[in-house]
């Protein structure tokens, strides 16, 4: 296993096994909002959150850490209602320096509640701090 | 199955801000940029993506690669083909499908493939939209 660790202005040191965590439940204005930004209705509200809103907690850690994505695969087993709150996971699973930069892979998990609902896992790069 | 839709959008500045207080991605590569130059969120890049935005679409499996950056300023073209159907009952669906984006200048900037679950009836609308958009 990697011994790397760097250090990350949001979550101090992060090595591989570091389990970076955030929860979030959109407001209606919100999701409004992101529907006007991706060009999809918004009136009605959709019932289910956006496919990709379902993601942004997951895309705020990896922001976090000034994340360059170069892979990332996902299963989701159902569409998550707009009121939900879910609750991001990203486990570390490699952390590699590399020319000026850090390469980086992790598994990620969204929950709602108790339940997991995305699986995934992504790789690419820490471009900056 | 005969399902294409394909996609132009063009992302700005204010686009990358929008999407950086809605998701709280604000990586410095997005907000200050490399060199002069903002590059836009993944999940930006991906709004551009039919499908992945239409409501009543339920992504199972999602797999991308991420070829080359977007940049506040760049428009991109994304497109969405249908290559697999099956048949789910209860008038559900089960589409495979592969996607693709690219910059105006021919740079392919994400390449993937996905799994979709949606309605027949929206499968049928999809197909019925290509089909008038070839003709």
């Amino acid at each position: 296993m990697s011994s790397t660790t760097i250090k990350n202005a949001v979550h101090g040191e992060i090595a591989v096994g570091t389990v970076l965590v955030w929860t979030k439940q959109y407001t209606d204005q919100e999701v409004a909002e992101y529907c006007e930004l991706s060009g999809a209705p918004a009136d009605p509200l959709p019932e289910h959150l956006p496919y990709l809103l379902a993601f942004a907690p997951l895309t705020k850690l990896g922001g976090d850490l000034n994340y360059l994505s170069r892979q990332m695969d996902w299963a989701a087993t159902r569409s998550i209602r707009r009121n939900e709150a879910i609750t991001a996971e990203l486990e570390v699973t490699r952390l590699e320096p590399t020319d000026g930069m850090t390469k980086i892979a992790f598994n990620a998990r969204i929950r709602c509640g108790d339940e997991l609902v995305i699986t995934g896992s992504s790789k690419g790069l820490i471009v900056g701090e | 199955m005969g399902i294409t839709r394909t996609a132009t959008r063009a992302f700005t500045s204010e686009d990358i801000d929008a999407c950086a207080r809605l998701t709280g991605d604000f990586g410095s590569h997005h907000m200050i940029g490399i060199g002069d130059r903002r590059m836009t969120q993944g999940v930006l890049t991906l709004s551009a993506v039919p499908l992945l935005a239409e409501p009543g679409v339920h992504m199972r499996e999602l797999s991308f690669t991420f070829l080359a950056p977007v940049y506040a300023g760049d428009t991109v073209t994304a497109t969405v083909r249908a290559t697999e159907s099956e048949e789910l009952g209860e008038g559900l669906v089960l589409m495979t499908c592969q996607v693709s984006v690219a910059k105006d200048d021919g740079t392919t900037v994400l390449t993937g493939t996905g799994i979709a679950e949606l309605s027949r009836t929206l499968a049928d609308d999809l197909a019925t939209e290509t089909a008038t958009e070839e003709n």
